[in-house]
């Protein structure tokens, strides 16, 4: 009963996001244009295609993906650091016990 | 390591090789691309239950005792959340696979591709730095595993109690 109870509360904060988002993107009566379609176009549409079932492509897609994923997660924890450095704000050196 | 962190990271490692799939929607093809991320939502769903101790408990904390780190991870969290909602809301406004498949066609309306385009670029932002702030739990948890030593996982590097990972 308590995890229904909690799957309901995700689901609930769900459609008011969703519904939030829904009343935007309709609201404003966007209807494609010809001219919208064509740009839309010409700058690339990276989900409009139904680009095939490929078993070799699947690995590389993903690696690259990672290789992203990693490079921010990487950057993400030690810009700090780095920032740090740069400053000259690194953690002053410990005094030797006498 | 308990059985629940067993889960958990089993959960997690899969729903992040998931991810690193269905982003590639030009390798996998589009149905491959949709009903992996209908799968993919499920899987957050389970996360989340899993987690529901931990936020929770922060929720309750996050505006008053809450560390500074706690609350970023808390903020970064709800960001990745409505992200996930506006991507699936987005893709199955879009969707070529599996709407149609309930035998319904939407009318193409090219802001929910702008918006699909948009969200899926953030979340990989956000999936990034969601590992990050995490990385001390998912590589002690992977240690623990491998070792096979039942011991305590230590905390987060955030200062939040997470009860359900020790459960």
């Amino acid at each position: 009963m308590k995890i229904l109870f909690r799957i309901l509360v995700v689901f609930v904060i769900a459609a008011l996001i969703g519904g939030v988002c829904f009343a935007l993107v309709n609201g404003n009566g966007t209807t494609t244009t010809n001219q919208q379609q064509s740009e839309f176009q010409r700058h690339g549409d990276r989900h409009g295609h139904n680009g095939g079932f490929s078993g070799v492509a699947i690995p590389f897609g993903m690696v690259r993906n990672l290789i992203v994923v990693s490079i921010i997660a990487v950057v993400y924890l030690n810009a700090g650091k780095w920032l740090g450095k740069g400053k000259g704000t690194s953690r002053p050196a410990r005094l030797a016990k006498t | 390591m308990s059985k629940q962190n067993h889960a958990k990271l089993a959960l997690d490692v899969g729903a992040f090789v998931a991810f690193l799939i269905a982003m590639d929607p030009r390798s996998s093809g589009i149905a491959l691309h949709e009903w992996l991320t209908i799968a993919l939502a499920g899987t957050i769903l389970v996360h989340l239950l899993l987690s529901w101790n931990w936020i929770a408990e922060i929720t309750k904390r996050v505006f008053s005792k809450a560390g500074r780190n706690a609350r970023a991870n808390y903020i970064l969290n709800w960001a990745l959340f409505i992200d996930g909602v506006l991507i699936i809301l987005s893709g199955i406004m879009i969707s070529k696979s599996f709407v149609p498949f309930f035998g319904y066609v939407a009318p193409d309306n090219f802001a929910w591709r702008g918006l699909h385009s948009a969200t899926t670029n953030l979340s990989m932002l956000l999936i990034s730095m969601h590992v990050a702030l995490h990385w001390s739990w998912i590589k002690s948890t992977v240690k623990r595993l491998f070792a096979g030593k039942e011991s305590r996982v230590p905390q987060a590097s955030f200062s939040m109690d997470r009860k359900d990972a020790q459960a």
